[in-house]
């Protein structure tokens, strides 16, 4: 399983982390129980700040996504049906990730909409 | 004079291993390596294997002369004639194992885009479970042992402390430079150049480990001897035969057979990530 980190882009580093762990849990490409690789190692090989990939793994945690135990390490967590919150709140942050990334690359609205649309198709079965 | 034929052959020894330590690494012991490894030595990793074997017997050498002459000195100091038992130079090219590993640098990742595996890095994958089990109970086998005598002997002798505090340090050390081998970063390269930085992690750890289990071995050996010297021996002598022909020879021998066995890394293997520097 590989995790791709583009310097370059607008999303900041960490959250790049946190969407494709997050993507990988939930397509099952992660399995529950599975560890992830330390903070050390992780940051090491992707050649980041420690700080980038802890807040990353924070994060993931504060959503369920991981837990972190001490001498289990952080493992990629059972998925439980978040609540109507939890769904609204993570809905609202990962929008305004994408909106972020639209505005700084002066992307058309109606080009970022339609790649949404596209995106979202690609997952909802016909 | 006599002192110089006795040590004839340590100071052969010495000059044999000033030699090794400017000598090129051959192709016997790089096609040793990737047979221990079962790695296959290609243009890409040859260079990464043998800048790792060059690396690791310079300082290995280099500490082993330096415990030898260390050694010496003290022993001269002490008795007024130079002399050696071995253990300064088991130690010091310990010591010497455990700086090049330290010193060892990876290659990270770097540029825009990079990559990395999401599989955690884990002392199984590069030794076998069992090395691990000996080696911590040999350890603590032998700080128990140290414990013991210098509480039985305490109001009269203070025969093993030394030992002891040199035991209670060797693990821990070996410990910390292994996670520090375990998290060198790794950058996504070609598959060849992966698998032959899994298989100097793995061999790296191989050594540590069975020269931990040789020193810690010795130690048992000689925190048993130090109380027989005295007089004061206050185990069964079959016990303490037992113990020293098991630190002196068993484990040594052991650790030795552990270092240089064939073991492949077991880490799986990771699809070259498509627009990554290699």
């Amino acid at each position: 399983m590989i995790l791709e980190v583009d310097t370059s882009s607008p999303v900041p580093p960490y959250e790049q982390i946190r969407t494709q762990i997050t993507d990988l849990a939930a397509s099952g490409a992660l399995p529950v129980g599975i560890r992830l690789p330390t903070i050390r190692q992780l940051a090491g090989d992707l050649g980041l700040a420690p700080g980038t990939v802890a807040r990353a793994y924070r994060e993931l945690e504060s959503r369920g996504v991981v837990t972190s135990r001490v001498r289990h390490g952080t493992t990629i967590a059972a998925q439980g049906k978040p609540s109507r919150r939890d769904a609204a709140d993570q809905l609202t942050a990962a929008a305004r990730t994408y909106a972020i990334a639209v505005a700084t690359l002066g992307v058309d609205r109606n080009v970022a909409v339609s790649e949404l649309d596209r995106q979202l198709s690609t997952l909802t079965p016909a | 004079m006599h002192w110089i034929i006795s040590q004839l052959p340590g100071i052969a020894l010495a000059a044999v291993l000033v030699s090794l330590v400017f000598r090129d690494v051959t192709r016997s012991r790089l096609e040793r390596f990737a047979a221990r490894q079962a790695l296959d030595i290609t243009v890409a990793n040859g260079p990464v294997v043998i800048g790792y074997l060059a690396t690791t017997r310079r300082w290995r050498a280099a500490g082993f002369l330096a415990g030898l002459v260390i050694e010496f000195g003290a022993t001269f100091t002490q008795h007024g004639r130079p002399s050696t038992g071995g253990v300064g130079a088991l130690v010091g090219w310990f010591v010497g194992a455990l700086v090049a590993e330290w010193r060892m640098e990876s290659r990270q990742s770097a540029g825009v885009r990079r990559a990395a595996s999401l599989s955690a890095r884990r002392l199984s994958d590069y030794v076998p479970a069992w090395f691990v089990t000996v080696n911590v109970a040999v350890w603590t086998a032998t700080i128990a042992l140290g414990v013991a005598e210098t509480v039985i002997l305490r109001p009269t002798q203070w025969p093993a402390v030394v030992e002891l505090a040199f035991a209670a340090g060797v693990t821990p050390a070996t410990w910390l430079v292994a996670r520090r081998i375990l998290a060198r970063p790794q950058a996504l390269v070609a598959q060849g150049v992966l698998a032959a930085d899994d298989a100097l992690r793995s061999r790296s750890l191989h050594v540590l480990g069975g020269s931990t289990l040789a020193i810690n071995g010795f130690l048992a050996a000689l925190i048993m001897s130090a109380s027989q010297t005295l007089g004061a021996s206050w185990l069964p002598d079959t016990w303490s035969f037992g113990i020293d022909v098991l630190g002196a020879f068993i484990l040594p021998l052991l650790g030795w057979l552990a270092a240089t066995s064939p073991f492949a890394a077991r880490r799986r293997a990771l699809a070259y990530p498509s627009g990554i520097a290699a």
